[in-house]
């Protein structure tokens, strides 16, 4: 009969408020459709790993099924990288081929990723028992990336204990980008400097030029960070798979099958990293507050670099586009356009957005590839 | 504090690699398009 109640009494008052974390993501994927292909399976494998006894990650010392996926999917990167060459396989660079000077706007916004490394460095100082040492702090400011897997490829690195506060992070703020930036956008800049008009020019990109990116980009990246190979190397052997046009079939198979079976494990496994007494810590509060620094230091930085750049160059740049930056895509350049829009209803700057859009998405790899060779050589000197 | 330096130290190194990589991206995407012109034929 004991054996029936054993979970009742295994029972601890903690899981109750993962529970209701788990249902407020579950909510907000489904009622607000925010990032619903992450945060429902994250929100359901926190519910799953809080059950008493935790048997879906580990039983009488047995490894359970999500932590077997994520000794095999996390802890090797294989999940972060497959998401990489799935997301290659859907990213269009011809947006970024045609105005490549909005590449510095994707470099500028990841202003916020070693901001709030500072800043998570500075508390640590402060606060020593929390533990933020340059790994850990490193990996809180990625979140700043607005890129899930390259969140997730650097914590699972530098600070596995925090994947899971990090990756909902990351996942909610990218989610949020039309409640963070406008605010953040509108603070640094003036109405007649949001009406600023961009003339389009119409660049024909070459399918030579589509199929050598990828392959180029990949050879600098290897020479200069080799440790970014697996990001910034996978990413574009989606893309190149994308662009070759000999191989549809395995394109779509990464854009949809590859993507989807590897979204789902892994929203799950992160999911499953979050037990309560892991989770319900004063860090995984300070973990979400960074995070939200992170999202608007970057804005801030891409924002101030449009207007560093207006200082120098005759052709003016709408500040705005410089918000776009960041790796959150479309999002980002959306809520540009909209804004534009809401100042001067001719001003049409989506295209001019989407290229720094898209530039955000290379930055941020770049950056996550920055990050990870230069924590460990900073270490070590 | 010495940890907060070396996070300075990121911050300088991580930025400024990050500008170099996208710099030269930059001048690789003006080469490609600069080599490989666009031509009406193709599709």
């Amino acid at each position: 009969m004991s054996q029936l109640f054993q979970g009742i009494a295994e029972f601890h008052w903690q899981y109750l408020i993962m529970y209701a974390i788990g249902i407020a993501l579950i909510y907000l994927a489904i009622k607000k459709d925010y990032e619903p292909m992450l945060l429902l399976p994250i929100g359901f494998g926190a519910i799953l790993v809080n059950l008493p006894f935790s048997s879906i990650w580990e039983y009488e010392g047995t490894p359970g099924v999500l932590q077997i996926f994520y000794n095999s999917g996390i802890l090797t990167e294989i999940f972060p990288v497959l998401i990489f060459v799935a997301v290659g396989a859907m990213i269009d660079f011809t947006p970024l081929l045609k105005q490549p000077r909005m590449l510095f706007f994707g470099a500028a916004a990841q202003f916020g990723i070693f901001f709030t490394t500072l800043a998570a460095l500075y508390i640590g100082h402060l606060f020593p028992e929390l533990g933020f040492d340059l790994k850990t702090s490193s990996a809180i400011g990625i979140i700043g990336a607005a890129d899930g897997p390259t969140s997730i490829f650097v914590a699972s690195k530098f600070a596995k204990d925090w994947l899971g506060p990090i990756s909902v992070a990351a996942y909610s703020y990218m989610a949020l980008v039309p409640v963070i930036q406008p605010p953040v956008i509108r603070a640094l800049t003036t109405k007649k400097e949001r009406m600023i008009k961009m003339p389009y020019h119409d660049v024909k990109v070459s399918k030579t030029v589509l199929i050598a990116f990828p392959i180029l980009i990949t050879i600098i990246s290897g020479i200069i960070a080799p440790i970014s190979v697996p990001l910034v190397g996978l990413l574009m052997f989606g893309n190149l798979i994308r662009e070759s046009g000999v191989l549809e079939r395995l394109s779509k198979a990464a854009q949809n099958e590859l993507a989807n079976l590897v979204t789902l494990l892994l929203g799950i496994t992160i999911g499953a990293t979050m037990y309560y007494d892991k989770f319900l810590d004063v860090k995984t509060l300070i973990i979400m507050v960074m995070g939200l620094v992170a999202f608007v230091f970057d804005t801030a930085g891409g924002v101030l670099f449009a207007k560093l750049m207006n200082l120098f160059t005759k052709d003016k740049v709408n500040p705005m586009v410089g918000a776009a930056g960041i790796s959150a895509f479309p999002m980002s350049a959306r809520i540009v356009q909209k804004m534009a829009k809401q100042e001067d209803p001719h001003n049409f700057i989506l295209m001019q957005a989407v290229s720094a859009n898209v530039a955000g998405q290379l930055g941020s790899i770049v950056a996550g590839g920055m990050v990870l060779a230069l924590v460990p050589w900073l270490l070590m000197k | 504090m010495s940890e907060f330096y070396l996070g300075l130290e990121l911050m300088g190194y991580g930025l400024a690699g990050v500008f170099i990589v996208l710099i030269m991206f930059f001048i690789v995407i003006k080469l490609l398009i600069k080599i490989f012109p666009y031509k009406e034929d193709q599709k």
